[in-house]
């Protein structure tokens, strides 16, 4: 059973308010955007990401991350190259297809299944949390 | 002269159409589609480790703009070894639980687990055969921040069980945690 935190109720407070808008434009559910942050950015706890204004955890050529001006700048380049491929998705099974076809982590062969549990525990923390 | 040549050329088109579409070259196109060779040691410093290179063995991680969690080894036809870690996103909270939720996610049904050291601090492995695939896997949560997941597999054959693991070990030994980015 999840219990809502500071640290948790904070992730949703500030990345729902962006995560949203491009998951409505999507028609995808935002929970599968929320879980790819929660695990790429640590719950929006990571200080280096956070300094980035990377919530994706999205890389340059050479394998760092990205910086970006703010978070939106982050959200907008991540629907620019990725929205076509995850649009209109609602079904779990068939976003991580998505997340497979597009080569989001194409070493660890245990990353999905993982996803899947990160993505249980955002409905179990945005419930806990009362997210509306 | 302009037939032979035509000839020629056919045939070798056919022998790479024939060659490309060998299920081992199949294999490996898919294996590291949306990836970029890796040149040297891997060094990752958003997870905070190094992995030495393997002479004459091929290296690979995720092309950008994917995050790069970690860096594949080809050693073969289905031989790989792969070097990644993630955050503890979904709260395991210890090596045992992780690499439980490794193991049941690859369907490993009850296997042998040992204590190993990675870099110095305690992991755990273990060993395991599924079909014609051996799979070796090596886990580490580093408990530091919220937790960070070191996992590293060998997938390989019991016919190349013996060089692998020799290989394995390398990337083992080598494996050097860093200090985190602030």
């Amino acid at each position: 059973m999840a219990t809502c935190n500071p640290g948790k109720q904070d992730f949703f407070d500030t990345m729902i308010p962006l995560v949203r808008p491009m998951a409505t434009r999507l028609t995808v559910d935002e929970d599968f955007l929320l879980a790819i942050v929660a695990f790429e950015d640590s719950w929006g706890q990571d200080a280096h990401n956070k300094k980035l204004h990377n919530i994706f955890g999205l890389t340059k050529a050479g394998g760092n991350n990205l910086a970006f001006s703010s978070y939106q700048a982050c959200v907008d380049y991540w629907e620019r190259n990725y929205g076509a491929k995850v649009k209109g998705i609602q079904d779990l099974e068939k976003f991580i297809a998505a997340m497979k076809e597009i080569g989001y982590n194409s070493v660890n062969p245990s990353y999905y299944s993982t996803f899947r549990d990160v993505y249980r525990s955002v409905r179990a923390y945005k419930s806990a949390c009362k997210v509306k | 002269m302009r037939l032979a040549i035509a000839l020629l050329a056919g045939l070798c088109l056919a022998n790479f159409a024939n060659a490309d579409a060998s299920p081992d070259r199949q294999w490996l196109r898919e294996r590291i589609a949306h990836m970029t060779p890796v040149k040297g040691a891997y060094r990752n410093s958003q997870y905070g480790f190094t992995v030495p290179a393997l002479p004459g063995i091929h290296a690979y991680r995720a092309a950008a703009p994917a995050p790069n969690h970690g860096v594949l080894y080809v050693l073969g036809d289905h031989r790989t070894i792969t070097v990644s870690a993630e955050f503890d996103a979904a709260d395991y909270g210890s090596t045992k639980a992780q690499l439980d939720h490794i193991l049941a996610g690859m369907s490993a049904g009850s296997v042998d687990r040992s204590a190993i050291t990675l870099d110095g601090r305690p992991a755990e492995q273990t060993v395991f055969r599924a079909g014609d695939a051996v799979t070796k896997v090596v886990a580490q949560r580093r408990d530091e921040r919220d937790g960070i997941l070191y996992e590293l597999d060998l997938t390989t054959t019991p016919g190349n069980q013996a060089e692998d693991w020799a290989l394995f070990d390398k990337v083992i030994a080598g494996f050097k945690s860093k200090p985190l980015l602030r």
